[in-house]
């Protein structure tokens, strides 16, 4: 009776999810990766032999394994029962919030060396061709950072600002340098990083923005003035994503210079009258919403003033929500984001007559990006 | 393939077992040799070949050591055991070490040779020894060559333990590669015992070596007390996942019809060196006990000859372990850990409170797995010299609290689950005569439980989120 029962239970589980898994709901993308997943792969000899069919067809079976996401978040789970505090590389912290822990080797590689090398190079090269106080540097540390009083107790991630300490070293030009520290923690409590996602909320952006003018000697747009739009309120980020269970959604806000009149052009194509993507607050990826995700470049025109300067501002995805408050001090801006701009920037900035140059990065993306890189050429 | 695999659990295994239970008894082995080359095969193909060469090579030789002795000519039958000793030995030694001689050569004469890279074939240190078990079992009587190439193949190939063992010696299956029964209770027995394996090397090995990747990155919130929750980590990962790898080769067995020897036996609760290796991968130490030690004389010529055949038993268990000489270094370690035992320490430690004994036993069990889990030297050294407050770094520190709270459930259970407390436990309950409904229902709803977590653990480790979006 017990030997029967326990043959038939091992059986119908093991034949059952064979079954199950053998006819998956094959999906070609998956929302919560942002990544494609593996097709079922075709049958040949030669594949065999060499082994690509094998691997393929291991990769499959893991990319299409019914309720994927789902068995996921079950371990994470039960894991965050049994007591830890961090999962994939997520730290589940005070306050609902979940913040990425990036491993020290993040900091310590070469590329991470080689970039803060790119980046002086690429300020001396600027400052000489555009003036001293043009160009401004501003990098953002992440929440790990910022909200370590949010981390579970006892948590000792990497101190980025060893890392930013030794960006400051690298460069000689200390007027390009924006600091952030220090503001942003003292606005911790407001919310300026996502429970939920990877990236720095608007209010966060705001007080970077509020600091540039400052090291500028530029009037920022009071918090007053900024029209503030909440865009939506279940936004589950790219954080919670990696562990795939939900403690609280995100609300997400878009802040503009109230009669902020703007055209955007994205990668050379035709102007629109909008720096946003509707389309991207209907799927999982909603930070896509601001400048309708990553793109190559986008030029940015400002229609509320008849003549004014040029700002080329190179950045990763923390400078999307950004854009449309400092778009209120230029006639022209070119966004550019080096992952994914194939031309020599050089040449370009040559060729658009730029007047300020701003580098905008939060520091994991910049201490991680090969394409990083790219600026100095 | 692995065990601890989707592509194993929910597709080789249910295939293989249906087809299995299905085939008649004739044809049992040929599907077993089949279905074994496939799971040998899959991402390696050409590493086959490799395989059923040995195969054919100890085939052919024991078939012949078998007919030079039945004519009395013992001289030629010792040549074809050296034949495939050389041929077994030349294979594991051209695929395995050819690189680490090179390599030693070359810095020995001072000369920048180009290190062949060659990768290894997956098990081809367990399968070399056993086909060579066979021609030298044959060679002493113990058993008769297999006349069907099949069977020995199969022998050879059997997936259960393929590329982690144990290693069975052919005597010790003879019989049962000709004739052997599936049983309900033994098929249950089994299912049991692969269940506990699946677990150990799923929930409780995986997750040790987190433990031991965290603190071996700790940099500069390195501390004392974390180095040694590292190492004792490493040694839980390595116990659960070596012996959960036997425990679900076993449990194949018994559902195929073979029963398969036991490989560990709670190896952490030895109380002398000597004694854990009495417990830990027991059918590597019988195969060097009964093919090396012995023909050389064991202990039966003195002390002197004992003690140096100790020695080149364990130089060559350590390199058996990987092809670098962290591992020699282990081998080295544990030989003279047991001859200082053998001559003196034995009788003392046999004494002295059995706490002590069992505290001096880990701690150079555990200064074993120091050395034998750097590969590169120096590494290891400067973790030694943290574990040991050599090294400018706390004794303890926040760090410490943390990995506690997010561990300290892993490292009790794991330390419970060295000793046979669970064991005796869950037998007890299985075989009382009470509440046998209850029981029935408990061990289900354990299986079941146990399969959703793992498949879950399974997944995730497959759960690869991209931040960036796509290019």
């Amino acid at each position: 009776m017990k030997e029967k029962s326990v043959i038939i239970v091992f059986c119908a589980l093991f034949f059952g999810m064979f079954l199950f898994s053998l006819f998956p709901k094959e999906k070609e993308f998956s929302e919560t990766e942002n990544r494609y997943l593996q097709q079922k792969p075709e049958f040949s000899f030669e594949k065999v032999l060499n082994g690509s069919f094998e691997a393929d067809y291991e990769a499959y079976i893991k990319d299409q394994f019914p309720a994927r996401d789902r068995w996921v978040g079950l371990k994470n789970k039960f894991e965050y029962s049994l007591g830890k505090q961090e999962m994939n590389g997520v730290y589940v912290g005070k306050e609902n919030y979940f913040i990425e822990n990036h491993p020290a080797k993040n900091y310590e590689s070469n590329l991470a060396k080689e970039n803060i090398a790119a980046l002086s190079n690429t300020v001396s090269r600027y400052e000489k061709t555009l003036g001293e106080g043009h160009v401004k540097v501003m990098l953002v540390p992440n929440a790990v950072t910022i909200l370590r009083d949010k981390l579970p107790g006892h948590a000792m991630p990497y101190d980025q600002m060893k890392y930013l300490e030794q960006v400051k070293g690298e460069i000689k030009e200390e007027e390009v340098w924006i600091p952030l520290y220090e503001t942003l923690v003292q606005h911790k409590e407001e919310g300026i990083y996502y429970h939920t996602d990877h990236h720095w909320t608007t209010l966060g952006a705001y007080y970077g923005y509020e600091q540039w003018c400052k090291e500028s000697g530029i009037t920022p747009v009071a918090l007053s003035d900024m029209e503030q739009t909440l865009l939506t309120k279940d936004f589950l980020g790219t954080i919670s994503s990696k562990i795939n269970f939900t403690m609280k959604t995100d609300e997400m806000y878009r802040f503009e210079p109230k009669g902020a009149d703007y055209t955007a052009a994205y990668m050379n194509r035709e102007e629109e009258n909008t720096l946003y993507d509707e389309e991207a607050l209907k799927i999982k990826d909603k930070y896509a919403y601001f400048l309708k995700g990553n793109n190559g470049l986008v030029t940015v025109t400002n229609h509320n003033m008849e003549e004014g300067e040029t700002l080329l501002v190179v950045k990763d995805s923390y400078g999307n929500c950004f854009l449309p408050m400092i778009a209120a001090h230029y006639k022209t801006v070119y966004v550019v984001d080096l992952r994914y701009y194939s031309s020599l920037l050089s040449e370009s900035v040559a060729e658009w007559n730029i007047d300020d140059l701003l580098i905008l990065y939060n520091v994991n993306s910049f201490a991680t990006d090969t394409y990083v890189q790219r600026m100095q050429y | 393939m692995v065990f601890s695999s989707l592509l194993f659990l929910f597709r080789f295994l249910p295939i293989a077992l249906f087809v299995y239970v299905i085939t008649p008894k004739k044809f049992k082995n040929f599907v077993l040799f089949l279905a074994s080359l496939i799971f040998y095969a899959w991402g390696e193909p050409q590493y086959v070949v490799l395989m059923i060469f040995s195969t054919v090579v100890d085939f052919v030789h024991g078939d012949l050591v078998y007919r030079c002795k039945e004519k009395g000519n013992l001289k030629a039958a010792k040549c074809f055991v050296a034949s495939s000793a050389i041929m077994n030995l030349g294979l594991l030694g051209y695929f395995k070490y050819s690189g680490l001689l090179v390599e030693s050569l070359g810095a020995v004469l001072n000369k920048d040779f180009d290190i062949p890279d060659i990768a290894l074939p997956i098990g081809i240190s367990f399968y070399t020894f056993q086909t060579m078990s066979y021609t030298i079992d044959i060679y002493r009587g113990k058993c008769k060559p297999q006349k069907n190439i099949i069977d020995f193949g199969t022998y050879v190939a059997l997936f259960p333990q393929l590329i982690a063992g144990p290693i069975v010696s052919y005597h010790q299956i003879d019989q049962e590669l000709r004739e052997r029964k599936m049983t309900t209770k033994e098929f249950y027995e089994g299912i049991l015992c692969f269940m506990a394996g699946l677990s150990k090397k799923v929930l409780l090995a995986n997750n040790a070596g987190l433990l031991f990747d965290q603190v071996k990155a700790l940099g500069s919130s390195q501390s004392v007390v974390a180095a040694w929750m590292g190492i004792f980590a490493y040694s839980f990962q390595i116990y659960f996942d070596f012996s959960g790898y036997s425990d679900m080769a076993v449990g194949l067995g018994k559902m195929l019809g073979f029963h398969f020897p036991k490989n560990f036996d709670y190896p952490y609760i030895s109380k002398s060196i000597t004694e854990f290796w009495r417990r830990w991968h027991i059918t590597l130490s019988s195969w060097f006990r009964d093919y090396v030690y012995i023909p050389l004389g064991g202990n039966r010529k003195g002390l002197l000859k004992q003690i140096r055949n100790i020695a080149i038993v364990w130089i060559l268990t350590g390199i058996w372990h990987g092809a670098s000489y962290n591992y020699v270094l282990w081998g080295v370690y544990f030989g003279c850990l047991l001859i200082l035992e053998k001559i003196c320490l034995k009788k003392w430690l046999d004494r002295i409170p059995a706490v002590f004994s069992h505290l001096y036993s880990v701690f150079f069990i555990l200064i074993g797995w120091l050395i034998f889990s750097f590969e590169a030297m120096g590494e290891g050294m400067a973790y030694a010299k943290v574990m040991f407050g050599m090294a400018d770094v706390a004794f303890a520190n926040d760090m410490v609290f943390y990995l506690l709270r997010n561990y300290g459930v892993l490292l009790v259970a794991s330390v419970i689950g060295c000793t046979p407390l669970v064991k005796k436990w869950v037998k007890a309950c299985l075989d009382s005569k009470k509440y046998q409904g209850l029981v029935t229902v408990a061990v289900n709803a354990a299986i079941i439980l146990l399969f959703v977590i793992i498949t879950a653990y399974l997944v995730d480790a497959s759960y690869n989120p991209f931040l960036y979006f796509r290019f």
